[in-house]
């Protein structure tokens, strides 16, 4: 009886000393955690990767009826639009079969080139495909998880496609899943061509569904519909990789328009080109 | 001497509201494809937060409120810490200002999460400017601010159902 009375007062006294102090201790704790966060912190990485690896499973069974709710709400909006879309798959369809002969001309036209000119190809590239299970848009942050992770291959660094062109990649690996930085997400920048006379940029997100060309220098030689690809600089995303094209340019910044759309893809392929740039740096550095 | 399965029943009660929470946090983070609102995606559970803070703070502590941060700093893949500082901060000035907003009309319950839920948007966003460098567009931040204002009687009533349903249980243990 004594001895449940001393607990029941340590716990009151503990309580009251929560009550009083409780709020500096947990602002303080959370100011740190942001601070660790800014300074790129293994210890946050860490504590990402140990909430991919416990979260994971658990959010999954959670999210069952979610997922319900969510998949009827697609039906019900898909049901209005069914002839609409009919008619445009019909389209795509006409237009897909005279590509596909066309690439496959072009296919046969590059072998025979290539062992003319006896060129060495680079070697393969290690490619994953992995299916998106849950993502993050929101105002404040724009990345995914997929379902493949360090025992699929799958690397911090690595470069996720979609439908051919550049997504964004992956910056912390757990055994089964991995995150994925998208382009459009406020910490992603990325060195970039713009157009055919390959003017250098950086394309950087803000957290919108269009991303912005900063620092580029000769701003009369950018126009609307530019085609911008990765150019490599950084040695993260190796150069010719196809990001989107130029939307409007202001004065010191121009909107651009992704080829992937988000909302159209559940699956990505996830690609380990071997090059780490500027990764391996800044990997030592928080080591 | 309470058996095993009330114990338990006894757990799960009194971590209801955490689980309520975990539930919103939960349906604000799995994809829904909505046409031209691929950004909007407001976190649910800070009305549920401040629910709890004004109506039933005893039953979801600063610890819950901590947690439940952390919790969504990893579902929403923010810098973490920020969601924990925002989701304690507001828990805590909610719970302060309770006596003033217990007994009020809805509406002017509803105005007050409008001023919580603009400085925890903002605060946000002060905070992943910080980490990033750079900030985030404010259009974005306007627009999921003003849908979880106009979200608030729905989530609310949720709130309040589980209260009641809890009040039940208790008046039968």
């Amino acid at each position: 009886m004594k001895q449940a009375g001393g607990i029941k007062h340590i716990s009151r006294k503990f309580r009251s000393w929560l009550e009083r102090f409780g709020i500096i201790l947990f602002v303080l704790f959370a100011v740190v955690l942001i601070v660790l966060e800014k300074m790129d912190s293994p210890i946050i990485s860490g504590m990402r990767v140990a909430f991919l690896e416990v979260m994971l499973p658990v959010t999954n069974t959670l999210a069952v009826p979610v997922r319900w709710i969510a998949k009827r709400v697609d039906i019900v909006s898909e049901y209005f639009s069914l002839i609409d879309e009919n008619e445009k798959l019909l389209l795509e369809n006409q237009k897909l079969k005279q590509e596909r002969e066309n690439i496959i001309f072009l296919v046969q036209e590059n072998q025979q080139l290539a062992k003319m000119l006896n060129y060495k190809y680079p070697p393969a590239v290690k490619s994953v495909t992995a299916k998106i299970v849950a993502d993050s848009e929101s105002a404040f942050a724009q990345s995914l998880i997929v379902l493949a992770g360090s025992g699929s291959g799958v690397e911090k660094g690595d470069v996720v496609m979609a439908n051919g062109a550049l997504m964004g990649r992956v910056i912390n690996v757990a055994s089964d899943a991995a995150q994925v930085l998208l382009l459009n997400d406020v910490n992603s920048r990325i060195p970039v061509f713009v157009g055919k006379d390959r003017q250098r940029a950086i394309l950087v997100g803000d957290n919108t569904n269009a991303p912005v060309l900063i620092l580029f220098l000769q701003k009369d030689k950018i126009a609307v519909g530019d085609e911008i690809t990765t150019s490599g600089d950084a040695g993260v995303f190796p150069s010719g990789l196809v990001i989107g094209t130029v939307d409007e340019i202001d004065d010191d910044e121009a909107k651009v328009s992704l080829v992937v759309d988000r909302n159209k893809v559940d699956y990505v392929k996830i690609l380990n080109f071997g090059q780490r740039g500027i990764l391996q740096s800044t990997d030592k550095w928080t080591k | 001497m309470e058996g095993i399965w009330t114990k338990i029943a006894k757990g799960f009660w009194f971590v209801s509201p955490f689980l309520l929470v975990m539930f919103l946090e939960l349906f604000s983070f799995y994809p829904f494809h909505i046409p031209n609102m691929a950004v909007i995606r407001p976190c649910f559970a800070l009305v549920a937060i401040y629910y709890f803070a004004v109506y039933a703070p005893w039953r979801f502590g600063m610890i819950m409120a901590f947690a439940a941060g952390l919790l969504a700093d990893s579902l929403f893949m923010v810098p973490f810490g920020t969601y924990a500082l925002v989701f304690v901060l507001l828990f805590k000035v909610a719970e302060a200002l309770r006596r003033f907003l217990v007994d009020k009309p809805f509406y002017i319950v509803w105005i007050g999460f409008g001023v919580f839920a603009l400085v925890a948007n903002l605060l946000m966003w002060f905070a992943v400017a910080f980490v990033a460098g750079r900030f985030t567009a404010f259009l974005p931040m306007v627009v999921s601010y003003s849908i979880l204002v106009a979200i608030y009687p729905f989530v609310s009533f949720l709130c309040f159902l589980l209260l009641k349903l809890l009040l039940r249980v208790n008046r039968y243990e």
